[in-house]
């Protein structure tokens, strides 16, 4: 029977923006009871990572667990990896950032544990060859990547029970690979089980090491914290007792056995993230446009903060903090579909924005700043109005819409336009789901067949939106006044008639706490455009982030709604209150429209199968209208923060 | 020397593009060098319509119908017409009656031919101008030269625009009349039709090569894109005659002034002087009256079916009938004109119009064009520019006299941005009037505009790279300030605005060292076109005609 070192790499982390009850509770069922196991069995060797969010967590609020753990490393149980201070992907982030992730956690380390590490916890595994420079000016020496890597580099799986070295530049980095088999089984089945797995790897040499790198949650959160307490007691007294298995450090394993050779290796993930990611972890700012949103609004903060040099440290920390890789990408569970996590990313970085701002004196004599610029990215411009108070940013290509409405109130920072387009996920396949077919943002105009119902729009029943404005790509003209207006030239299609043309015009006026859009539709058609005129809007309440009880209520026509409870009426004013922010405030001109009100709810799985996921209130103004040749219906809809829009 | 320059169009009878202007323009300084030079053109209509000022000098019957051959003297250039059946189509270069056109003329000018030999009356010369003259130029060929020992004519195929077009073997021969084996000469001496056909592949600015004596175009730079398209074989028998402008600023002020009778503006078009110093008065009566009052027939739009489509639109700016409401306020010009091609361009305005107007909110843009065949997209396009641009942009789609001229004198600039360019008279009309051009660095454009960032004060307008969008935009912006400096005391601080919003610092640099620049610049427009006349290239025609 051979031998083989094993490595147990236990991962701590909670994301930005995690609600901090939930961080709270599985403090109190997965942390502490792993910090007790680590000191009970304080002779054996574990090897952990605390990310930089959760570690800033832990220290404010239970400063106690860190020391303890912290005493631990000291007596040589545990050793510490290395992160990035936000949980960064780091190969989706601007080259000098990589490096300042990483050199910002191991300063933040050093001031808590007196040490830098030596290896890293590379966040989700995501591997690309351009790493081993950035990270070996930080003085890291090793790091853990996913055994599937190795495949894909077209190596032989047995490769990734050594320690091997790579090099970018002449840089140098030693890698280990998390053993996907072994994160199957353990702490799924039983200590035997696991054993006879780890011993399968061994050689008679003993000069083999498997690695388990995986998440500390899944010890007490994930399943309850007796079972977790159990199997490892189990699994830790008997691996005490065997010599075949051997648990090291991975500083330990090189000291003895140095690295195998040289390799290179692609990019990659471990097997489900390129499952989800279609193979690439950029793919996730490919597939939701939320993810690019975010992503590019760091690059865009980013040129402003460069730009003030003299600003606070605290600015660039909260930005590293806005890069936490969890709201950018979904897999199974959560991710970009937890509005809370998105929200902190929008905090984040609308704090550092006006910061920024505030020290380079961004609007010197103006109120107003028009940006036309490609701020997604995608080849085409979009219009960024900012003011000290707010921004609006405005996408001329999809339907002329509001993609961004950002706070910029200190203590209040909030993108209200934070809401999240419902796409389609394998595991909403054959469900009933149908994805959006638009992005659910602000300001998009349909002409809805007049038997269109509430459900039909939340629900997307296909061919209820008879023309083709809510996507059209409008024109933009900036007035000398400062108003933006958008035109676009579409059509209004039912069968077996002639497509009537429509004209589209909105005009954006920037007031001090909100803006005033006047919507006029034309009809140049030759004939009688019968529809519902929706005008729709999608808002995100701010979230408390602290507290439980978050309490968001909509209040139409003096009529006070749970934002689980959609509403349809004559009406021309909504508000939407959340304790934790002002009111958002929609105000029609016209008397007459209807208004409608749904949750925007994704669906996520669960064991107790799909639950609703809260995204944001849907909100539309509807004006049933029978509109004759050249006929027009002009309305006003004012969209404010506070009490009024001055 | 009796020379016969055949075109598809001329200014005197059916105009549609640039080269309806060259023909009579040419023969006309050749007459005043004492030859005599005709212009042979189809009659499109024409012969019907002003029969009584033609004279019928020939008539005959063809498997395609009846032909007439009128000679028309009143231009002061004689024009020989030939007329009758599908040659009275008055759609000039319409598809569908495109090629029995060609046949037509080609067998009726050989018919004429045959009669004048008859009392020894033959051409010097013959001078054909683009693709379609090739069947002509065959068709001609068939009965001049003979016997081929003894060749009188020469021939000259010019190209104004390279063209895709391929013939079949049957175009050039038996649809015309004449059999694929007779025997003619050609660059490769003497040989049937059919194998100079191979020789060409049917490609036929080739085949119009290989059949002639020498191959001429319009630009120097533009001999290469020719030599590159027709075959490096026909290298050395390639030279060029440049166009020129007809325009005198004089001439187009008085001819601006019969159209426009508001008092101040004829003041202003009383002389040169007053004109140049008062464009911006000129460019804000164009724009908020003159566009909105076309003559009652105005825009004229030859393609029916184009026509009917284009006065139906009446979404605002439109009002209907192709007409369109004049602009509410004043703002910095850039005129466009021309046939509405991909060629010419237009697309790439359309798809500039969004950072043109971020950049200089304040821009107006007229687009005065003319629909050709097949431009159904384009004239979309501008449609919809001109609809979702209400405030910044006019489209004019057809011919519009009344305001032409006026626009070329009143902009701040002339927008050509050609993806290739042969010669480009238009921005030598423009410069003719002191209107500076943006244009791209192709053909004869890269020739005619002298680049300012090259020649400051001399220079005559600015160049981009073709296609090149982000270019072209700074360019326009660049320009259009630079001359609207000339509305302002130096140094005021409007003027200093302006300047200021100017994107190069080199144009900076240049005004704020002459700050007379932008009147230098307009001169030097008004002195290019004198490098460019008719009596020069008609002296170069006779050299190659040698």
């Amino acid at each position: 029977m051979g031998k083989i070192n094993f490595i147990f790499a236990i991962h701590f982390h909670q994301p930005v923006g995690q609600l901090k009850w939930i961080n709270d509770r599985i403090y109190e069922r997965s942390y502490k009871l792993l910090l007790e196991i680590f000191e009970k069995y304080a002779d054996l060797k574990f090897t952990v990572h605390i990310s930089g969010p959760l570690l800033l967590f832990l220290n404010e609020y239970y400063p106690e667990w860190i020391n303890r753990i912290a005493k631990l490393g000291d007596l040589g149980t545990i050793e510490f990896l290395a992160g990035s201070m936000g949980e960064a992907i780091l190969p989706i982030l601007p080259s000098e950032d990589r490096y300042y992730q990483v050199k910002e956690y191991m300063r933040y380390f050093e001031k808590l544990f007196g040490y830098k590490p030596k290896g890293m916890w590379l966040p989700e595994r995501v591997y690309e060859p351009s790493l081993p420079e950035v990270l070996s000016k930080n003085m890291i020496e090793y790091v853990f990547i996913d055994d599937s890597t190795l495949q894909r580099g077209g190596h032989s799986s047995d490769k990734a029970y050594y320690s091997w070295l790579t090099e970018e530049s002449g840089q140098t980095l030693k890698l280990f690979f998390i053993d996907t088999g072994l994160r199957y089984v353990l702490p799924w089945s039983s200590s035997e089980e696991v054993f006879n797995y780890i011993l399968s790897k061994s050689s008679e040499e003993g000069d083999r090491v498997i690695v388990w790198g995986s998440d500390a949650e899944k010890f007490g959160e994930w399943k309850d914290p007796d079972w977790a307490w159990n199997w490892l007691n189990d699994f830790l007294l008997k691996l005490r007792e065997r010599n075949d298995i051997l648990l090291v450090h991975p500083r330990d394993y090189l000291k003895e056995h140095s690295v195998k050779g040289l390799i290179y290796l692609p990019s990659g993930s471990y097997d489900k993230m390129l499952e989800w990611s279609h193979g690439f972890f950029r793919n996730f700012l490919i597939k939701y446009a939320e993810s690019n949103n975010m992503h590019k609004k760091m690059l865009w903060v980013r040129k402003k903060l460069k730009q003030a040099p003299e600003v606070a440290d605290i600015a660039w920390r909260e930005y590293h903090l806005g890069q936490c890789n969890d709201a950018y990408w979904h897999g199974l569970f959560g991710g970009i579909y937890l509005i809370h996590l998105r929200q902190a990313i929008y905090e984040k970085f609308i704090k550092v924005e006006k910061l920024a701002e505030e020290t380079i004196d961004y609007y010197r004599d103006k109120n107003l700043v028009f940006n036309y610029i490609d701020f997604d990215y995608d080849g085409k411009r979009e219009v960024l109005v900012e003011t000290p108070r707010y921004n609006i940013y405005i996408k001329p290509d999809d339907g002329g819409t509001i993609f961004e409405y950002d706070y910029k109130e200190k203590g209040k920072e909030h993108n209200i336009q934070n809401t999240m387009t419902r796409y389609m996920e394998p595991y909403l396949e054959n469900t009933g789901f149908i994805p959006d077919w638009y992005r659910r943002v602000s300001s998009r105009i349909h002409l809805w067949s007049p038997d269109t119902g509430l459900n039909d729009w939340i629900n997307n029943t296909p061919f209820k939106d008879q023309s083709d404005l809510a996507l059209r790509k409008y024109s933009v003209i900036i007035t000398r006044d400062h108003k933006i207006v958008l035109r676009t030239l579409g059509g209004h299609y039912v069968y077996g008639l002639k497509p009537a043309k429509i004209l589209v015009e909105k005009t954006i006026e920037f007031k001090n706490n909100g803006i005033i859009t006047n919507y006029k539709l034309v009809n140049y058609g030759e004939r009688l455009v019968d529809t519902l005129i929706g005008i729709e809007y999608h808002v995100s309440p701010k979230i408390d982030l602290i507290n439980k009880d978050s309490h968001i209520i909509y209040k139409v026509e003096s009529e006070e709604k749970n934002v689980e409870e959609q509403w349809k009426g004559i009406g021309r004013k909504i508000i939407v209150k959340s304790k934790v922010f002002p009111d958002i405030v929609f105000e029609s001109s016209d008397r007459e429209n209807e208004i409608w009100v749904s949750p925007l709810n994704s669906l996520a799985r669960t064991e107790k199968g799909l639950m609703k996921v809260f995204q944001g209130i849907a909100i539309m103004f509807v004006k049933k209208t029978v509109l004759k040749p050249k006929d027009e219906y002009s309305v006003r809809i004012n969209w404010f923060i506070g009490e009024n829009l001055n | 020397m009796r020379i016969w320059i055949l075109s598809f169009e001329s200014k005197y009878t059916k105009k549609v593009g640039g080269l309806a202007e060259v023909p009579p323009s040419l023969a006309y300084e050749l007459s005043k060098l004492g030859h005599e030079a005709y212009v042979i053109v189809p009659s499109h209509g024409f012969a019907t319509e002003k029969k009584d000022e033609l004279r019928l000098v020939f008539e005959n019957k063809t498997v395609y119908g009846d032909i007439e051959v009128y000679i028309y003297n009143k231009p002061g250039i004689p024009h020989i017409i030939i007329g009758g059946g599908v040659l009275e189509d008055p759609e000039v270069y319409s598809p569908r009656t495109m090629y029995d056109k060609i046949r037509l003329f080609s067998m009726g000018l050989r018919l004429y031919v045959e009669h004048l030999l008859e009392k020894n009356i033959f051409p010097n010369i013959v001078h054909g101008n683009d693709w379609h003259s090739v069947p002509i130029i065959i068709s001609l060929k068939s009965v001049l030269d003979i016997p081929l020992d003894k060749k009188k004519t020469k021939y000259i195929y010019q190209i104004h625009l390279l063209s895709e077009h391929k013939f079949s073997l049957e175009d050039i021969s038996s649809n015309i009349g004449v059999d694929q084996e007779t025997v003619v000469t050609g660059t490769y001496g003497a040989r049937t039709i059919r194998e100079y056909y191979e020789l060409s592949s049917g490609y036929a600015d080739r085949l119009g090569g290989l059949l002639s004596d020498t191959i001429v175009t319009v630009s120097k730079n533009y001999i290469r894109e020719v030599i590159r398209r027709i075959g490096l074989d026909l290298e050395n028998r390639i030279d060029y005659i440049p166009n020129a402008s007809p325009w005198k600023l004089d001439d187009v002020i008085k001819e601006v002034a019969i159209y426009h009778r508001d008092n101040i503006i004829q003041n202003i078009l009383s002389n040169e002087k007053m004109v140049l110093e008062n464009k911006h008065v000129l460019r804000d009566y164009l724009l908020r009256k003159a566009v909105g009052n076309l003559q009652k027939d105005e825009p004229i739009i030859q393609l029916s079916s184009i026509r009917e489509h284009i006065y139906k639109i009446d979404i605002p700016p439109f009002i209907g009938r192709g007409k369109v409401e004049a602009f509410k306020d004043y703002g910095p010009l850039v005129l466009m004109t021309g046939r509405l091609t991909k060629q010419k361009g237009f697309h790439l305005l359309y798809k500039a119009i969004d950072q043109l107007v971020q950049l200089l909110p304040e821009i107006k843009i007229l687009v005065l064009t003319l629909p050709v065949w097949g431009s159904e997209q384009l004239i979309n396009d501008m449609v919809e520019l001109a609809i979702l641009y209400r405030e910044n942009v006019r489209v004019i789609l057809g011919i519009a006299k009344s305001i032409y001229k006026l626009a070329y004198l009143a902009s701040n600039a002339l927008l050509a941005p050609s993806l290739y360019e042969p010669f480009g008279l238009m921005a030598l009309e423009a410069m003719a009037v002191g209107t500076p051009v943006v244009g791209s660095r192709t053909g004869g454009l890269a020739e005619t505009i002298l680049d300012i960032l090259e020649h400051g004060v001399l220079g005559t307008g600015l160049l981009f790279e073709p296609g090149n969008i982000e270019e072209m935009v700074n360019k326009i912006v660049d320009l259009v300030l630079l001359i609207e400096l000339a509305r302002y005391r130096e140094w005021s601080k409007e003027w200093l605005n302006i300047l200021y919003r100017i994107n190069n610092e080199r144009i900076i640099e240049l005004i704020l060292s002459n700050p007379k620049a932008p009147k230098l610049i307009m001169d030097s427009c008004i002195r290019r076109p004198l490098d460019y006349n008719w009596r020069n290239s008609a002296l170069k025609a006779l050299k190659i005609y040698a």
